[in-house]
């Protein structure tokens, strides 16, 4: 199973920061504190429309046809989305 | 259930309007069958006479009003709403007056319309069979069930058209829907 990445702290729901990095190979530790990308910093159902959106070649058209939605509704997630990462103040 | 609730979150809308089309003549060769007439661009009555050109003109005219009044509403809080969405929505709200003009099948709401006599009392204009009464009780249990419909379908679909969010998107539609209605009202009257 593939473990899924926490990007909120579970305790009082903050954005995790990355504190350690390490090397799988040689097992080198890099340590600090680096904020997570903004694509991790959305939910998994963002990252996945993200994604479905890239491979559709950003098409909102082709993606409501493959979701089996209509046009307005896939339309007002991308919206809400925009307003989203906005909201992260990136 | 959803999609009976919000059919323009779910189907593409060309699909949609082609079949909305077939349902608008279906349905308005139903309702000039049925004597069917518009008060306004929200409800359905019934008159004594089959009036084809009344009925068909009304069931247009409320089409094109009550699309614009969503367009005109969704442009004000969305620049990004679509007409054809919004001549969707129009369209789909027009279907329980088809349904409710069935209820005249046998001519009770034509014959059964209410008096206002001289004293100032109200009565039926004829006397009613059980039959009569039968049908009007489960018009008003569809009429119940149409104004419930209505209000969820208007809210749901608006906000998928629009994407609306706040109190305030719904208020400027409701104000809109409100003139349009006195609009239709005195339009229809003029007919």
């Amino acid at each position: 199973m593939k473990a899924k990445l926490p990007t909120q702290c579970p305790s009082c729901e903050t954005l995790l920061s990355v504190s350690q990095l390490s090397c799988e190979t040689c097992q080198t530790v890099v340590q600090g504190n680096y904020p997570l990308p903004v694509f991790l910093k959305l939910s998994p159902k963002e990252q996945e429309f993200i994604l479905q959106f890239f491979l559709t070649s950003g098409s909102l058209k082709e993606m409501a046809s493959q979701l089996g939605i209509s046009y307005p509704t896939v339309r007002n997630q991308l919206d809400d989305m925009i307003q989203h990462i906005k909201d992260l103040n990136i | 259930m959803k999609k009976l609730l919000n059919p323009i979150e779910f189907y593409n809308d060309r699909k949609l309007l082609i079949a909305n089309l077939i349902i608008f003549v279906v349905g308005t060769a139903l309702a000039v069958l049925m004597k069917a007439w518009f008060s306004n661009n929200f409800s359905v009555m019934f008159r004594t006479d089959l009036n084809a050109y009344k009925t068909i003109t009304e069931n247009i005219i409320a089409i094109l009003i009550t699309a614009f009044v969503f367009f005109i509403a969704g442009k004000i809080v969305n620049k990004k709403t679509r007409l054809i969405d919004c001549f969707n929505l129009s369209f789909v709200i027009r279907i329980p007056s088809y349904i409710l003009s069935l209820t005249n099948i046998i001519d009770t709401h034509s014959r059964n319309f209410l008096e206002i006599d001289k004293d100032g009392s109200i009565s039926f204009s004829s006397s009613l069979s059980s039959t009569d009464i039968i049908i009007l009780n489960i018009t008003q249990i569809l009429n119940i069930i149409v104004i419930i419909y209505f209000i969820v379908l208007i809210y749901q679909s608006f906000k998928t058209i629009s994407n609306s969010k706040k109190a305030s998107h719904f208020l400027i539609l409701v104000i809109l829907i409100i003139i349009s209605i006195i609009i239709t009202t005195t339009l229809f009257k003029n007919l």
